[in-house]
């Protein structure tokens, strides 16, 4: 009898303390696991917004329909439309914390919101997974709780100039860059870049977001003689200054930023034959990977009739590092199993979708490898041609 | 007598908020008080006087830039900072002074929207004192050596800037200066007939409005802690005016009431994914279409004399309170 209850005084005591740290842990109940997010859905950057939303949330519906959650936990999402603007991204941030009782932060889109609230971030130490942004602050210094999936302008800005430099063998570079957060980031790295590679640009032409006439960006590129244009734009921007210079009769060699996708040949036709651009993840389209079908597919249960481009890809393999960090970290789910099974990290791809990432304590890039493609027109149909692997750190 | 204790009571329970309410929804209300007093500041100007401004986000910038510089580069303290950065939004004013003796209604506007365009192009432009398009941290705020960059604090600091700034706006539409605002705004020659200097008036309108924003400015850089220059661009401009316009221009409670419509309104609509567009939209219109004097004039018109009459009594009295507010 004194045995027994000893045993059950002791089991009483092991569950107590089980319960007293789940219980502990926001976000967490037996059930549940409840990540956060702020996507803007409405205004101007709601063409990004929309479709990261949709790819992060069919990942999650399917882990919650088809594989039953995460231990036995249903994954609730809950992203919140900050409408791009800073303080709203705060006040969203306090509502996902204090009120929402978020277990981390998720597929969060946007720069500036993200500088906004960082501060608050830090004070919480609040886990933050699969960030849509480029920013390099998320990964440099490094923060124990953050961990960032996108390469960052760093990487993007650095690995354009010597792609121009050394593999295009260009001597005349010339920048184009739009006026804002993300050019402006770019522009710098790509002109620290081109001084270690002993260049200096031909001429930098900067153009406001707003623009919509590039005649004269045009013609100041090839009144510079330019041989490579680094394109630090938005792919609708891109398709307007890369037609403007074709019908100057101007080809210099165009090398983008991972803005550009396939839909530069819509936007701009066969004036978009040969541009060069860095990309980190296989196109959602792409008719030879056995894994974007698979995507595609789970995309179009959710969003039936949806196109899946590629902000929804990469929001989707964001999503399904996030569920694969939560069922490494195990049952007894807390912040801290969360951040060792992330630091454990080792090569993981998404099944090829995504060059490798590889997260250890001290290092939380995330990607790093950049997929240099060019666009050219192999048997009558438009694609992406593969290039080379580029990582700007080994190229010094 | 009763009408101060109401008010006193009414005080009291907004200085006991923080007691009951957390740091999400005190920051909340920290931002509708940055919209309240530069909503105020805009209706002074433009619903009291008609001087028709849709740039006035670029005195929010000068206020909210220039406390922030002026505690990064002069160890300025917050309580010194952002009257300093209203002062000189303030100053700023009288640049608009200029277009505004010469012109009037939409060709004003349009020499206002040029205002706030330059600032919010000028902001990235100077990209080493400014951060640039990446924007700036705003230096945490400390009372005597004592940190007090958090929610509860700037709480007091808003409820405290508001009650103030409201005072004196209530204390100027009824004295001398704002009958002689609104003598302006409804008939500029038979104002000038009566002695009225357009030029002194005009000026002294743009002033106190530019210096309310300046002040909002300044508040909101230290709420948020962090600025940018794309907060201040012509979107800014266009909320501050649908703020007073919805909340009903000529009056003091209308921006308080608009400013609070659409500061909380976002928020509560955040979940709606794709949705909060079109239902934000259709609120908008709805008041529109269905309060024409804005959210004010709706109030003022069902709390008129015969409608109160029909209300039980405690109704009434708290209707006499309300109405007696404010109001051109």
């Amino acid at each position: 009898m004194k045995r027994f209850l000893v045993l059950a005084m002791a089991a009483v005591c092991v569950v107590g303390a089980s319960w007293g740290l789940l219980a502990q842990t926001p976000g967490v109940t037996d059930t549940t696991i409840k990540l956060g997010s702020f996507i803007v859905q409405s205004g101007g950057v709601a063409f990004i917004g929309v479709p990261v939303m949709r790819g992060a949330q069919a990942w999650y519906s399917y882990v919650n329909d088809e594989l039953g959650g995460i231990h036995g936990r249903k994954i609730e999402f809950l992203a919140l439309d900050d409408a791009f603007n800073p303080a709203n991204t705060v006040a969203v941030m306090k509502r996902l914390v204090e009120q929402e009782n978020i277990f981390a932060l998720v597929n969060p889109l946007g720069t500036i919101g993200m500088a906004a609230s960082w501060t608050y971030i830090l004070e919480h130490q609040l886990p933050v997974v699969s960030p849509h942004m480029n920013w390099l602050t998320l990964a440099s210094p490094t923060v124990p709780h953050v961990f960032a999936i996108q390469p960052n302008n760093e990487s993007f800005g650095r690995a354009a100039a010597q792609y121009a430099v050394l593999e295009l063998g260009a001597q005349r570079v010339a920048i184009a860059v739009v006026e804002d957060a993300m050019g402006t980031e770019l522009l710098d790295f790509a002109l620290d870049e081109l001084k270690v590679q002993g260049k200096q640009p031909v001429i930098v032409v900067k153009y406001p977001g707003t623009e919509t006439s590039f005649s004269a960006y045009a013609l100041a590129l090839r009144q510079a003689r330019a041989e490579a244009v680094l394109l630090f734009s938005y792919v609708s921007d891109a398709a307007k200054l890369i037609v403007e210079c074709d019908l100057l009769g101007f080809k210099p060699k165009f090398v983008g930023i991972n803005t550009i996708t396939l839909q530069l040949y819509d936007l701009a036709g066969e004036a978009a034959e040969g541009v060069v651009f860095p990309g980190f993840g296989t196109d959602p389209q792409d008719p030879t990977s056995e894994a974007a079908a698979a995507m595609r597919a789970v995309y179009a249960r959710y969003y039936p009739g949806e196109l899946m481009n590629a902000y929804a890809m990469i929001a989707y393999v964001g999503a399904q590092m996030v569920t694969k960090a939560l069922m490494d970290a195990g049952p007894n789910l807390t912040r801290q199993a969360l951040i060792d099974a992330l630091d454990a990290f080792t090569g993981w791809d998404a099944d090829g979708m995504i060059p490798a990432v590889t997260y250890r304590p001290d290092d939380h890039y995330g990607i790093k490898t950049l997929w240099m493609n060019r666009l050219v027109t192999v048997n009558g149909v438009r694609t992406a041609e593969f290039i080379t692997e580029w990582d700007w750190s080994e190229h010094r | 007598m009763k009408r101060l204790i109401f008010w006193a009571v009414v005080i009291v329970l907004l200085a006991m908020a923080p007691f009951v309410l957390r740091s999400y929804n005190l920051y909340l209300l920290n931002l509708a008080a940055v919209k309240i007093i530069a909503a105020i500041g805009l209706a002074l100007l433009t619903g009291y006087t008609g001087q028709l401004s849709i740039g006035h986000a670029g005195f929010l910038a000068i206020g909210a830039y220039g406390t922030a510089l002026l505690a990064q580069h002069f160890g300025l303290p917050f309580w010194v900072g952002i009257p300093v950065a209203g002062l000189i939004s303030g100053l700023a004013g009288f640049i608009l002074l200029i277009p505004a003796l010469r012109l009037t209604a939409i060709y004003l506007a349009i020499a206002t929207l040029a205002f706030g365009t330059a600032v919010a192009e000028a902001l990235p432009r100077w990209a080493a004192v400014t951060g640039g398009y990446q924007g700036m941290r705003v230096p945490r705020a400390s009372f005597f050596g004592v940190n007090v960059q958090n929610d509860v604090a700037m709480y007091y600091l808003a409820l405290a800037m508001t009650v103030l700034l409201l005072l004196v706006a209530r204390n100027i539409v009824r004295s001398r200066v704002g009958r002689a605002f609104v003598a302006i705004r409804d008939k500029s020659m038979a104002a000038q007939a009566c002695g009225v200097s357009l030029a002194k008036y005009k000026a002294l309108a743009f002033f106190v409005s530019a210096l309310y924003a300046g002040l909002a400015g300044g508040l909101y850089a230290h709420v948020v802690g962090y600025i940018s220059p794309a907060e201040f661009g012509l979107a800014k401009s266009i909320d501050l005016f649908i703020m007073i316009a919805l909340g009903g221009m000529a009056s003091l409670p209308g921006p308080v009431l608009g400013a609070l419509f659409l500061t909380y309104l976002p928020h509560w609509l955040s979940g709606f994914r794709g949705l909060q567009s079109i239902i934000y939209g259709a609120s908008l219109i709805g008041v529109v279409v269905f309060m024409p004097f804005g959210i004010w004039g709706f109030v003022r018109k069902w709390t008129a004399p015969d409608k109160v009459q029909s209300l039980p009594k405690p109704l009434r009295a708290a209707v006499a309170f309300v109405r007696g507010g404010g109001g051109a």
